[in-house]
């Protein structure tokens, strides 16, 4: 083993290799701060050589490891592995190439998702997934937990917007895959790739899709007396055949803190706020714009509120997109869930959460993209209470129950990380989840690439709801 | 997140560090704005990555001088306060913190005399004007000198304005409308007189009386920043004695000792009752002179001979962050006739001046000096504003390698109408 | 016992499918029964298979905007229902006039020229159910909207011509069809003139439904939207291309690459590009004198071929391009560039331990 990191100083300096404690300790955990885990050692990557002899090693010594950019991830994704070593690719953070006439642009995996469109501006483009932590997080995660945001309903996913890969397989070789086309001629591997949750290595360059920015713009926001009422109004809009860019709910106690980060002039007497945007060429978002007000004025909405400038309409964002953050300051305490049900079951499954909430005795304050039924229920808990994360996780593991039951999904963009491991087995049968690990174990025979994400497996034994996590049993994660 | 800190243990002077650190979910979006961060690339060097190490250290599991260089490396800009949905008090952490592990720290000789040498000098106008003769006799050997003397050298303007003496009471024109006190500042004081000689200017022809207290000093808060508390509060205490009660406002024209003068109340927390109460009653009365300005009203000088201008405007941190003041000084700007607002890109960013951080950490503060220069650069102005002496300082000095380089002025001398020929 | 006519085994349920492939050695399955490619490879061990058995509608709810089908059912049959609720399959599924099936539509990869508005078939497939190497039944993808659970298999599917599996049922994403449209071509008079015309408006703030070019220099533009609209909207699309756009012909492209049918010769080659590479790929297609038709925005180009494949493979190699084989005896053969090769193998391993499908690349 030792030898495994002489080797590793000499591929990388000690001003990109840390393995004190000072500058290995912020590395123990993500966006979900539940988890933690201190990785052997941190490695900071300047090409693409560096990174794939370190895979090589990797795979000759039988180290795990897990690649990093913002570490941004609300499932736990980049949590360092027991024994194993963070690939921080931060400073692979180079627009390589954009170009305007094709529509795409090539990046580096460290390029942060809101930098692409800023680069894109000036010829009139952008990259359309916006998660929300768009500002700070890096394509190469979009890339590996096929983020979403708040428009995928129109526009898709991460997935929906690469088209090319070169990247660095487990073992160290490198791949091309996919091409610089919206098309593919054979198989989607990129698709493949694209969401796999670095399961399958690391991307090292990425050819994406820029879209045209929209001539215009209608944002609407309205306020409700009710989750239900607000639920029903995305039903009417469905129903009426217009397609909006996004529809996006906020519940009372979201708003609460949203309002409180940013000031965004949400209603803050309301039980929930829905926001609709359109987008498109501005005769057509007219016209759109008129059947949905129409549409609009039927739905008992009691207020309806359209942006009047740009500035505005980017508050109202601004104040959605800090909604998880923002939620800190109601408790600093909280787990977000990603669950998706049936556009149909939203309605539902508010009125069950509400109920699960109380009879666990938790706040739960809901954000969610309406348009994809993707729910996002905050769960707020006391972590100083002996039994606070526990009853959290439980009253998360009867959400996630309740989106499956509904006939959605356990995930819609957050990925599952280490933090749903334990409901994949819910999601998919036995023979499903044996289909992925010949998958994975077809491209990483030694299981090192991101190792105890998404599947469960030999280190990672699923199937306890209850008590510890199975990975703790494990004796892979511990927490705080 | 969750901490196992004990409030007994920090005592009551340290034990309010435990609130930000708690309130810091580590959602990241503080990262893009940390100058250090989007220079560096990584988590220690970003406000949630130093947040997670001084909570591991006043949990006890690190050792402070661990992470020291990591604590050391933060410019203070407090950008991470703006970018912060979870509404975590940074400036309110990291102020103390340094304090704390400036107590268990030990230093080098060499580093113990830089900092003692730049605690005694910025902070006295008639040391520091001795100093910069000194120093620009230095100047050739700068680059042979250990890294930070050498900055502090090449840093130092190698010619002073004239020393300016000031009345103690400047009365107002016309109407009197308010009555304030004016902070001169110590190296503002000696490297640009005519900043406070403008403040004073547009405040009297405004119907504000200035009173300039004599026995002022150094606010303090270039010590504060770096840890060095006793010094900060001798200086504020002195203040305290030196301000007199009977006015509306305690004007500052430099946005570091503004906002160091409104962290008062944590920098004297613990402390006993009395002292404590007048620092919150000091604080209280802080404000920026743009701030100022735009709340009681603010008439343009009336110069219509003025050719048009194109104004940058940079947002110093210790005003935009610190103070979250960014739409009085351009409201202010915009009413005064030719000037043309343009706003750069990465507003948020700091020069990297940050106090006397240009001076400890050279290189990180000239690569973002640089960058600085370039944001502003590129919108093509004719003349750059900001708050702040030491952004005016670091970005004179790292705009002067620029193709065409301009003017550096404080938003006050454009409200006194400065123009390129006068 | 599945049904057998004409050496096809005709599975009415996923269970007897499963017990198909245990049993076989070899199995091919055949999307479009009626045509059936000659019997000349090693055939006696090939097991045929059809589902046109499979061809149920399993689930629709217009207001979740998905719907879940059986790779049997045809894709005519699956627009007809979707209509009934103003709806569609928006990646545009070409070649009506085949009757083709949903899994042979996915299998092959195929998208049609309105897929320029929202995305091609990787794009709108949510999920798919499909019998592997080793007869396991393989659920993948949701049937919702967003899902980010597990391996995304049901992109991965698309184009692997039956390698990977047998796919049994798949749910797709689906969107309201527009009020009114409108289809216009504008005739630039040379091909460059209309290139850099197609390209532009590519980057423009159009949305348009189609986007078309022929070699000669015509766009073929369809549009649609809110009926208040649509008069606008032309008007300035004619007043930013500087010429009016005219009503297409009935028979606006040549047959064999009008996507409404498979050439009765030659091989139809869909071939993966972008719109800065069309005037390279025209230039070395223009001495076969192949008709060619550039579609979704300039990333398709659709050429129908009669020289030997060979020759092809060479031109895109040269430009670093892909194609794949849509129709004719060569079909599902990749042409160009094949640096995907090594990994799609290793995949296909995971999928088809015995090598019972096809292989996909040789």
């Amino acid at each position: 083993m030792s030898d495994f990191y002489s080797k590793l100083r000499s591929i990388f300096p000690p001003d990109r290799l840390y393995e004190d404690a000072a500058r290995v300790t912020p590395y123990v955990s993500d966006g979900l701060t539940v988890f933690r885990e201190e990785p052997k050692a941190v490695v900071m990557p300047i090409s693409n050589e560096e990174v794939a002899d370190t895979l090589k090693l990797c795979h000759e010594f039988e180290i795990p490891f897990v690649a990093r950019g913002s570490g941004t991830s609300l499932s736990g994704g980049s949590l360092p592995i027991r024994d194993g070593i963070v690939i921080s690719l931060n400073r692979l953070n180079q627009i390589l190439d954009l170009d305007p006439d094709n529509r795409t642009a090539r990046v580096q995996p460290g390029v942060i998702n809101s930098e692409i469109s800023a680069a894109a501006a000036d010829h009139g483009l952008y990259f359309a997934p916006d998660p929300s932590s768009q500002t700070v997080c890096t394509i190469g995660g979009n890339l590996a937990f096929n983020s979403g945001g708040a428009h995928c309903l129109k526009y898709g996913m991460t997935s929906n917007h690469i088209l090319g890969l070169t990247v660095a397989l487990p073992d160290g070789t490198v791949a091309e895959l996919g091409n610089d086309s919206l098309e593919n001629a054979g198989p989607d591997c990129v698709g493949l790739f694209v969401g796999s949750e670095g399961l399958l290595g690391i991307a090292l360059e990425i050819q994406v899709r820029l879209m045209p920015v929209p001539e215009s713009f209608q944002t609407i926001l309205a306020s409700y007396d009710s989750l239900e009422a607000a639920g029903d109004a995305v039903a009417a809009v469905v129903a009426s055949g217009i397609l909006p860019g996004a529809m996006e709910i906020m519940d009372r106690l979201a708003i609460e803190a949203a309002e409180a980060a940013v000031s965004a002039g949400y209603p803050e007497d309301a039980e929930a706020c829905l926001i609709v945007e359109l987008d498109g060429e501005t005769a057509a978002v007219d016209a759109d714009f008129q059947a949905l007000s129409t549409t609009m004025e039927q739905t008992g909405a009691k207020e309806v509120r359209v942006a009047q400038s740009t500035e505005e309409r980017l508050l109202i964002w601004k104040g959605r997109k800090s909604a998880f953050s923002a939620v800190g300051r109601l408790s600093p305490d909280y787990i977000v869930q990603d669950g998706v049900v049936p556009r149909s079951k939203l309605g539902q499954a508010l009125k069950d959460i509400s109920r699960f909430s109380s009879e666990a005795g938790l706040r739960v304050a809901n954000v969610f993209h309406a348009g994809d039924g993707n729910l996002h229920p905050l769960i707020l808990f006391d972590a100083t209470e002996a039994d606070g994360l526990e009853k959290a996780e439980a009253l998360a593991g009867r959400i996630l129950r309740l989106c499956l039951e509904l006939g959605g999904s356990i995930t819609g963009e957050h990925g599952v990380g280490v933090e749903k491991l334990e409901y994949m087995p819910d999601m998919f049968s036995p023979t499903d989840l044996d289909a992925f690990n010949r998958i994975r174990r077809a491209i990483d025979p030694k299981e090192i690439s991101n190792r105890g994400k998404m599947l469960p497996s030999k280190e990672a034994p699923a199937l306890s709801s209850q008590g510890p996590h199975p990975l703790e049993k494990a004796g892979v994660i511990s927490r705080m | 997140m969750i901490s196992q800190i004990s409030k007994d243990k920090l005592g009551p002077k340290y034990a309010s560090m435990k609130e930000p650190i708690e309130a810091c979910v580590h959602c990241g979006f503080c990262l893009p704005t940390c100058p250090t961060y989007s220079t560096m690339g990584d988590e220690m060097n970003s406000p949630r990555g130093r947040i997670f190490l001084m909570k591991e250290t006043l949990e006890g599991k690190i050792d402070p001088s661990e992470i020291d260089p990591f604590i050391d490396n933060c410019l203070g800009c407090l950008a991470c306060v703006t970018s912060c949905p979870s509404g975590v008090e940074y400036g309110e952490l990291i102020s103390p913190y340094r304090s704390w592990s400036e107590e268990q720290r030990k230093r080098g000789t060499l580093e113990k005399l830089q900092r003692f040498a730049l605690l005694k000098t910025i902070p006295c106008p008639d040391r520091f004007r001795a100093a910069s003769k000194i120093a620009s006799v230095f100047k050739p050997v700068a680059p042979y000198l250990p890294k930070s003397f050498g900055a502090m050298i090449e840093l130092a303007p190698s010619q002073l304005p004239e020393k300016q003496e000031f009345d103690p009471i400047y009365p107002a024109n016309g109407t009197r409308r308010g009555r304030v006190a004016l902070l001169i500042g110590c190296a503002q004081q000696a490297l640009a007189p005519k900043i406070n000689q403008a403040a004073i200017n547009v405040l009297t022809r405004n119907g504000i009386e200035v009173v300039v207290p004599e026995s002022q000093g150094c606010c303090g808060s270039l010590a504060m920043h770096i840890g060095a508390s006793k010094e900060a509060q001798a200086a504020a205490k002195k203040n305290f004695e030196a301000f007199p009660d009977d006015v509306d406002a305690i004007i500052s024209t430099a946005a570091g000792c503004g906002s160091g003068m409104k962290e008062y109340g944590t920098l004297f927390a613990g402390a006993d009752e009395e002292i404590a109460d007048q620092a919150k009653a000091y604080s209280a009365k802080v404000q920026d002179v743009c701030a100022y300005l735009d709340a009681v009203g603010f008439a343009p000088p009336e110069n219509s001979e003025a050719p048009p201008i194109k104004v940058a405007y940079h947002d110093a941190c210790h005003l935009a962050h610190a103070q979250k003041i960014r739409s009085a000084p351009r409201k202010l700007l915009q009413s005064v006739p030719g000037i043309e607002l343009l706003e750069p890109a990465e507003w948020e960013i700091c020069c990297g001046s940050a106090g006397s951080y240009n001076i400890e950490h050279p290189d990180t503060a000239k690569e973002l000096g640089k960058r600085k220069v370039k944001n502003l650069m590129a919108t093509n102005p004719d003349v750059i504003a900001t708050g702040n002496i030491g952004c005016l300082t670091q970005i004179e000095f790292h705009s002067k390698d620029s193709e065409k380089p301009v003017p550096v002025v404080h938003t006050v001398e454009l409200l006194d109408g400065w123009s390129p020929g006068r | 016992m599945a049904e057998q006519t004409q050496n096809m085994l005709k599975p009415s349920s996923i269970d007897e499918l499963q017990s198909i492939v245990r049993d076989a050695s070899k199995v091919i399955v055949q999307g479009r029964e009626e045509r059936l490619a000659s019997p000349s490879q090693k055939e006696i061990l090939l097991t045929r298979v059809s589902l046109s058995k499979l061809n149920r509608i399993l689930e629709y709810q217009p207001d979740e905007y998905t719907i879940t089908v059986e790779a049997g059912a045809k894709v005519n049959d699956v627009a007809d229902a979707l209509s009934e609720h103003g709806q569609y399959l928006p990646f545009n599924p070409p070649f009506a006039d085949e009757n083709l099936s949903i899994g042979s539509i996915i299998a092959r990869g195929l998208s049609g020229p309105a897929a320029c508005r929202y995305g091609i078939l990787r794009d709108f497939i949510l999920g798919v159910t499909l019998v592997d190497g080793l007869g396991e039944r393989i659920r993948t993808g949701g049937k919702v909207v967003k899902n980010a659970a597990g391996f995304d298999i049901p992109k991965l599917i698309c184009g692997t011509w039956g390698s990977l599996g047998t796919m049994t049922e798949a749910t797709f994403k689906v969107f309201p069809i527009a009020p009114e449209y409108r289809t216009l071509v504008f005739k630039f008079s040379t091909f460059e003139a209309g290139h850099s015309a197609y390209v532009a408006l590519g980057r423009s703030k159009f949305t348009l439904d189609v986007l078309d070019l022929n070699p000669d220099g015509h766009l073929f533009i369809k549009l649609g939207g809110q009926p208040g609209s649509m008069d606008n909207r032309v008007f300035t699309l004619e007043n930013e291309l500087g010429l009016s756009g005219e009503e297409p012909d009935e028979a606006f492209w040549d047959a064999t690459i009008a996507l409404c049918r498979f050439p009765e010769a030659g091989a139809l080659v869909k071939v993966a590009t972008s719109p800065k590479n069309i005037p390279a790929l025209d230039i070395a297609l223009r001495p076969k004198g192949q008709s060619r038709r550039y579609s979704i925005n300039g990333y398709v180009a659709w050429v129908h071929w009669h020289s030997p494949l060979d020759e092809l493979h060479n031109i895109l190699e040269n430009l670093g391009l892909t194609g794949q084989v849509v129709s004719g005896p060569e079909a599902s053969s990749i042409v160009g560039n094949q640096s995907q090769n090594a990994f799609f193998n290793k995949i296909k391993s995971a999928f088809d331990p015995e090598s019972k499908f096809p292989d996909l690349y040789s």
